[in-house]
């Protein structure tokens, strides 16, 4: 995947047994880029450029095995092969999407409508089936179709993001020590694309 | 009709217009070329660094990108000076369908174009199906896409029909008598071919060869999509710069290196062109 974030952070916590991806040394930044380097090398049909493209590629059942996200697992639809998604064992990307209003926004009232109408349990319920995306609020529940339904562990949600790791950090944009940076990453991803 | 005296002004608008949406814009990318980005903010001390670095650590995209786009180029005149003179000479009253034909290839997006490869080259798309329903092979296989060749593949087909019309254009002005001329005088058809035809195509051929590396070294599109592992082809590492790393000093140092690259390699081939399609005579 053409995602820096998605397959760094799940990879450098394989590469390394580390649990906070964004907390490394060059060192451990040289071991990942070795390893996605050697599974691209060895092991990748190819990089797809966005989940959409990923999603035809599991159709077509030219890729049976990628990192991806949970809703990829569907996207493929009825003639793809039969997908299930996991966590690695060493965690992985746990991300929340979030919208935010600017502190000039002229009309700060109607931002609030939309938020508040994002979050009712209609919308997230057709967000989430159109999607099959999560839901975030428990009265969506009952309005979900049976496929993003079964994507996630809604019985223990707790427990899911144990497992990932819990919500992820970002490298820092200034060095301090021997960590690396949000930088030294892209630069480093930048060489991952051209080997 | 417009007096002499103000025919000059016709071409205000147009000036403006390139000069506004095209000379300042690349003016402006090429002055921050030399500026660079510190802890994610602009510094405007002048300096080269960023042209050090593009050659110092993107030497091996450079490399592939540009031998991408040259064989794409040299493909696409190949082929599309092979149509072209069957266009003009040998198919007579259909030459006229045949332009057509080319113009008709235009139509339709660039993305559909690759699709339409992928559809072609994919395991389960009619290169394989063909194979299988031969019995030449037993499962799909997947040597036909996600390669450089694929990439070669899909950006030939795009940019044929801008490589055929140039070269058709020149072919057209080859008149017919000092071809019937040399012949009458014992010349042989590859003589006449390359000391008639050919010098009087040559600026179509470089015209060809342009537009096809240039729209080759600067696509991105297609190499991540048909191009498997292998998408370092230099746009995606510039627009990289600019979406992900914030540098766009840096990302205006690759796309200058690029055009004075591409700037040297074409003015090689018109001189290459012009010693090699020259008439011995």
């Amino acid at each position: 995947m053409h995602d820096l974030i998605a397959v760094m952070i799940p990879f450098v916590s394989v590469a390394t047994g580390t649990r906070e991806p964004w907390n490394i040394t060059r060192e451990q930044l040289e071991d990942t880029i070795e390893l996605i380097t050697r599974i691209k090398k060895e092991h990748a049909l190819t990089v797809a450029p966005g989940y959409g493209e990923l999603g035809t590629l599991f159709a077509n059942g030219e890729v049976v095995m990628a990192p991806a996200w949970e809703p990829t697992s569907v996207w493929g639809g009825a003639d793809a092969v039969n997908l299930e998604w996991v966590i690695p064992e060493e965690g992985t990307l746990v991300f929340v999407d979030n919208l935010s209003i600017v502190k000039q926004a002229p009309n700060p009232d109607l931002c609030y409508e939309i938020l508040n109408h994002s979050l009712s349990p209609e919308a997230q319920a057709e967000t989430a089936n159109i999607n099959s995306t999560g839901a975030v609020v428990a009265g969506a529940l009952p309005m979900l179709d049976e496929v993003p339904k079964s994507l996630y562990p809604y019985d223990d949600i707790q427990g899911w993001f144990d497992a990932a790791g819990g919500i992820t950090h970002l490298w820092p944009l200034e060095a301090e020590g021997d960590q690396v940076t949000f930088d030294d990453v892209t630069r480093a991803w930048e060489r991952f694309l051209s080997a | 009709m417009i007096p002499r005296t103000k025919r000059e002004w016709l071409i205000v608008p147009s000036g403006v217009v390139f000069a506004g949406c095209f000379a300042v814009p690349v003016a402006w990318f090429l002055v921050l070329s030399f500026f660079q980005i510190k802890s994610y903010q602009l510094s405007t001390e002048l300096t080269a660094m960023n042209y050090i670095v593009v050659w110092r650590d993107y030497l091996d995209s450079i490399l592939f990108t540009f031998t991408i786009a040259f064989v794409v180029a040299v493909v696409v005149t190949t082929v599309a000076f092979a149509f072209a003179y069957f266009i003009r000479f040998k198919a007579g009253r259909f030459g006229v369908l045949l332009v057509f034909c080319t113009l008709i290839t235009l139509f339709g997006g660039y993305l559909t174009k690759i699709y339409v490869w992928k559809t072609i080259l994919g395991a389960s798309g009619v290169v394989n199906s063909v194979l299988l329903w031969l019995g030449a092979i037993d499962e799909a296989i997947g040597v036909f896409l996600y390669n450089p060749l694929a990439v070669v593949i899909t950006l030939g087909h795009y940019l044929l029909p801008l490589g055929v019309l140039p070269i058709y254009g020149s072919l057209r002005n080859v008149a017919d008598t000092p071809l019937l001329g040399a012949r009458d005088l014992g010349a042989s058809p590859w003589r006449v071919f390359c000391d008639i035809v050919l010098p009087q195509c040559r600026v179509g051929i470089l015209f060809a060869f342009t537009l096809s590396f240039l729209f080759s070294v600067g696509d991105y599109v297609t190499p991540l999509l048909v191009g498997g592992p292998y998408t370092s082809m230099l746009g995606v590492l510039v627009q990289l710069q600019f979406g992900m790393r914030f540098n766009a000093p840096l990302g205006a140092a690759m796309a200058f290196t690029a055009v004075m690259l591409c700037i040297a390699i074409v003015g090689i081939a018109n001189i290459v062109l012009k010693r090699l399609l020259t008439a011995r005579w």
